[in-house]
């Protein structure tokens, strides 16, 4: 218990400017919450986008650093996007849309600033909410980590692609299409265990052009091109400005504030449900605000409210859509299994700082890279990372509020930007993401090829989620699974308790979804012959 | 009899797109590869055998769930994560557009090919600005300044980022060999740091 309390403690110190590394993460967590700030007001880039375009930034930071910079940035997104969903109408964030439903409506009523407070106090409890739980977790679930051997953490990446890939578009042959050909470009490369080159494309591109890909395919030129990418065409394609009106004048933000005490009930309940849903992969923050919008409606006495500018409809998706952070940490640190698309970003920054998610990053004695601990440089214990994720979570969000509330008049100004200012600014940065991390000029046309590729995939309804969970869990899964056959055998891992059970798991979580569906539309269908005749009163009209 | 409707085929392309990649790679896992290292094989034949099976599926429900459809609906622009408000367009106007600002995208790219990043990143943006958004002279030159001063300034010359170095472009790679100086690298990125 001490060992904890101890990281507990030291995950605090790394990340304060008390220390010469604690002032490097400090300025690297100001800076990440000062993207992640102007990145949530402005519609149309999410959280997952951002950390695609700042991963190749982390590449001269130590893992401190890196995970200020990144977890400060994607943390606060969802805070300020709240502001543009009440403002304009229009979600700054995908995940915070539910927020638009009663919190545009209290700007139109004239209690813009009763609103906001609202949504940024009871984003403010939320994030808290979900990092306090998150460090909770890390004792309970560090033996159940400790358990798992290559066997179960193969069967493991394959449980969180199939989760992703079955959850996430609702059509789950292309989800495991897409996670299947993410495990593909995974492949690429010289083979980890002889060094045999892989799909280099020889034949095709010559064999000097060719040796580019014996590294393997850049994880950043594909996250930048497959997210950023479809993100200009679109702003491109609305060609409007980002927000269509002008703010009008703020007040009450106190107000707001005090509601969100008035009923913490509601805020706590939602930021557990919040909590609930981001432990679970791939459903990430669109269900959580939405189903803590639902539970706010639903416990409210008088619903007929709702719509029309109740503030409990704020209340009740801020808290959630920032409580679900923490949540997704969880098995993410723990696993391996990103609990949402910015979680699944952000094990590529695992990959480049050379970490390696699961019992590693839970340990109280072990330095988290043994290697630069060996050269003196400084290197925090796994389980000191991993409580500095939990004290950026808060910190980040706590000087997020703050500072929302000092500017909040003129922070709205910056949504009046128009789309065809930014739009060569972050296609230029989309170029430069993908070049900066190998230098290597081929890589701009990956950034294009993949670009096109996850324009189609939005097109044509393919999930992209799971093509980079494939591409970041394939090279992890293809150890394990050659570290399994050589200790147990061919055959012989499959029958181990830990397989088993995950493998029921695969099986239920590829099953469940469909059967769901199925009953659903039963369910409608039967509904549909109940239905009262044209004209006939209808019950329940919500 | 249903008539299969010739706007659909794309999708279906696309589906086929994985099957066939899936084949390839499975034959090279095989056949190819898999032929001088049996472990470099395993991977990939454990993980494309059902992959191939399972797009082959994902091609035949796109057939099946669109064979009947009358015609293509327009698409809503939502991004799958992270969206915003899903706008619907007139299908010629949206067409129009994602080709335009295709265009532009592939132009950025062959921009850096040909004259090198540190001529394209203000260029691009200049040109950008005038062409696409129609804004001023003064806010596009005070941009393309900006971009100038940003990304040559501050990851060129600052984090030593090798933009002018790396990305040069075919076009100054041959006028410095005829002119026999840098011109990037020691003309016009020392303009500036």
């Amino acid at each position: 218990m001490i060992d904890y309390l101890d990281a507990f403690y030291s995950g605090l110190l790394n990340i304060l400017p008390l220390t010469d590394h604690g002032t490097d993460a400090f300025i690297a967590l100001l800076l990440g919450v000062a993207i992640g700030f102007v990145v949530g007001i402005l519609p149309g880039l999410g959280g997952a986008v951002t950390l695609a375009l700042m991963l190749p930034f982390t590449f001269g930071m130590d893992p401190t650093q890196a995970f200020a910079f990144l977890l400060g940035a994607n943390a606060v997104t969802a805070t300020t996007g709240d502001i543009t969903s009440v403002l304009f109408g229009v979600p700054g964030e995908g995940i915070s849309a539910a927020t638009i439903v009663d919190g545009h409506p209290m700007a139109k009523n004239g209690e813009a600033g009763r609103a906001l407070g609202a949504a940024l106090m009871s984003s403010l409890v939320g994030a808290i909410f979900g990092a306090l739980m998150l460090a909770i977790a890390i004792p309970i679930i560090r033996p159940l980590v400790l358990l798992i051997a290559s066997p179960e953490f193969f069967m493991l990446a394959i449980l969180g692609i199939t989760f992703v890939a079955a959850l996430s578009g609702g059509n789950m042959f292309k989800g495991l299409t897409i996670g299947g050909f993410g495990l593909g470009l995974a492949m690429i490369g010289l083979d980890p265990i002889q060094g045999i080159p892989r799909y280099t494309l020889e034949p095709l591109l010559g064999q000097k052009e060719s040796l580019f890909l014996w590294d393997g395919i850049n994880f950043v030129a594909i996250t930048v091109g497959l997210f950023a990418i479809p993100e200009i065409i679109d702003l491109g394609v609305k060609g409007t400005g980002i927000a269509e009106r002008a703010s009008d004048k703020l007040g009450g933000v106190t107000e707001g504030v005090k509601d969100t005490f008035r009923h913490w009930a509601l805020v706590l309940r939602c930021s557990a449900l919040g909590t609930y849903i981001g432990i679970l992969p791939g459903l990430g923050g669109g269900p959580a605000q939405w189903m803590a919008y639902a539970h706010a409606v639903q416990s409210a006495e008088d619903k007929s409210r709702f719509g029309k500018g109740a503030v409990e409809g704020v209340l009740g998706p801020g808290a959630a859509n920032n409580s679900k952070e923490g949540g997704s940490l969880i098995p993410t640190i723990a696993f391996g299994i990103p609990g949402s698309l910015s979680m699944a970003v952000l094990l590529g920054a695992f990959i480049i700082q050379g970490l390696v998610p699961g019992p590693n990053m839970l340990d109280p004695n072990l330095p988290v890279r043994p290697d630069a601990a060996a050269l003196g440089e400084f290197v925090p214990t796994g389980l000191e990372l991993t409580f500095s994720f939990v004290w950026v979570l808060i910190i980040s969000n706590i000087i997020t509020v703050a500072v929302a509330f000092l500017f909040l008049g003129q922070l709205a100004r910056i949504t009046e930007i128009r789309g065809a200012l930014i739009i060569p600014f972050i296609l230029l940065l989309v170029y430069l993401g993908g070049f900066t991390v190998a230098n290597r000029p081929q890589d701009l046309a990956l950034v294009i090829i993949f670009g096109v590729l996850g324009w189609l995939m939005v097109k044509y309804d393919w999930p992209r989620p799971p093509m980079l969970l494939g591409l970041v869990l394939g090279r992890l899964a293809e150890n394990r699974l050659f570290i399994s056959t050589q200790i147990h055998g061919d055959f012989g891992w499959i029958d181990r308790p830990g397989v088993i059970i995950i493998g029921v798991i695969i099986l239920v979580s590829l099953f469940f979804p469909s059967w769901q569906e199925r009953r659903q539309r039963r369910r409608l269908r039967n509904a549909d012959s109940h239905q009262p005749a044209p004209g006939a009163p209808i019950d329940g009209d919500f | 009899m249903a008539i299969f409707n010739l706007r659909l085929l794309p999708r279906l392309l696309f589906a086929l797109f994985f099957t066939g990649l899936f084949a390839w790679m499975l034959w090279e896992a095989w056949f190819g590869f898999g032929q001088i290292s049996a472990g470099a094989a395993l991977f990939p034949i454990a993980i494309l055998v059902p992959a191939v099976v399972i797009a082959a599926l994902a091609t035949v429900q796109e057939l099946l769930k669109h064979r009947n459809s009358p015609q293509h609906e327009p698409t809503p622009i939502e991004a799958d994560l992270g969206a915003a408000v899903p706008i619907i367009l007139e299908p010629g106007v949206e067409r129009r557009r994602t080709l335009v600002i295709l265009a532009w995208i592939v132009g950025f790219y062959l921009g850096i090919c040909l004259v090198g990043w540190v001529i394209t990143a203000p260029l691009s943006v200049l040109l950008y600005l005038k062409i696409a958004g129609r804004e001023s002279w003064v806010v596009s030159v005070s941009s393309a300044i900006l971009a100038w001063l940003f990304f040559d300034g501050v990851f060129d010359c600052l984090l030593k980022i090798p933009l002018s170095e790396r990305l040069t472009g075919i076009f100054i790679e041959q006028l410095q060999e005829a002119l026999g100086i840098d011109v990037t690298r020691y003309v016009l990125v020392p303009f500036i740091c």
